[in-house]
């Protein structure tokens, strides 16, 4: 199971929002593997192709203190 | 608004075939029911965030249907493959451990084609899985 928009903050969701969107992620402390998959329902919701590496990168930092969550 | 907001674009097709050809006379459908611990990041975090963190990091079934007398744990994907095979052999566990429900709990696969090596340990392990064709879908 994928996880779907709604499992982002209604704040956040709209493609306006991308940079708080990845803002959002670096700061949240979950592991890599639900990031990227919260980053692709955003992509599909907004049908978006503008992710670009680094904003990836941005996105997929672990919170300071949570190098566990690389996975 | 998709009509099922928490599968993917092509599963949700395929659901919706599924649903539309089923034999089994469900009474009722559950979607994205979340099961197990989740991952709590610790204390360092405040309580918002850590309940934030333990809810999307809690696994997700993507169907829980129900019939009279059981209770499926259904997995949809396309061309499933060992994940699905992992995903069907955990989540019934976790589903009865979190709601101790009366009924039988099994697995159900519903899916276009399996992966390669993913009929033999699904034959082995005794996880039934239907193959459901493509048939005219609105768009989801």
């Amino acid at each position: 199971m994928a996880h779907s928009i709604h499992d982002i903050p209604p704040g956040l969701r709209h493609q306006g929002e991308k940079q708080h969107f990845i803002i959002w992620l670096s700061e949240t402390p979950v592991m890599n593997s639900v990031k990227r998959s919260l980053i692709a329902a955003w992509r599909r919701h907004n049908e978006d192709t503008s992710f670009t590496p680094d904003d990836y990168r941005v996105a997929l930092q672990p919170p300071p203190g949570s190098d566990y969550l690389r996975g | 608004m998709a009509k099922f907001p928490h599968l993917l674009p092509a599963d949700a097709d395929l659901w919706q075939d599924y649903i539309n050809t089923t034999a089994i006379r469900f009474t009722s459908f559950e979607y994205d029911i979340h099961v197990g611990e989740g991952r709590d990041p610790g204390p360092a975090y405040a309580d918002n965030i850590r309940q934030m963190a333990i809810h999307l990091s809690q696994r997700r079934i993507d169907v829980v249907g129900h019939t009279p007398n059981l209770i499926w744990i259904i997995e949809v994907s396309t061309t499933a493959g060992l994940t699905a095979l992992g995903q069907l052999l955990a989540y019934p566990a976790l589903y009865s451990a979190m709601h101790n429900p009366v009924q039988p709990v099994l697995p159900l696969l519903v899916c276009r084609q399996l992966a390669t090596d993913a009929k033999i340990p699904f034959d082995r392990a005794k996880i039934p899985y239907i193959f459901v064709p493509t048939l005219t879908t609105q768009p989801s």
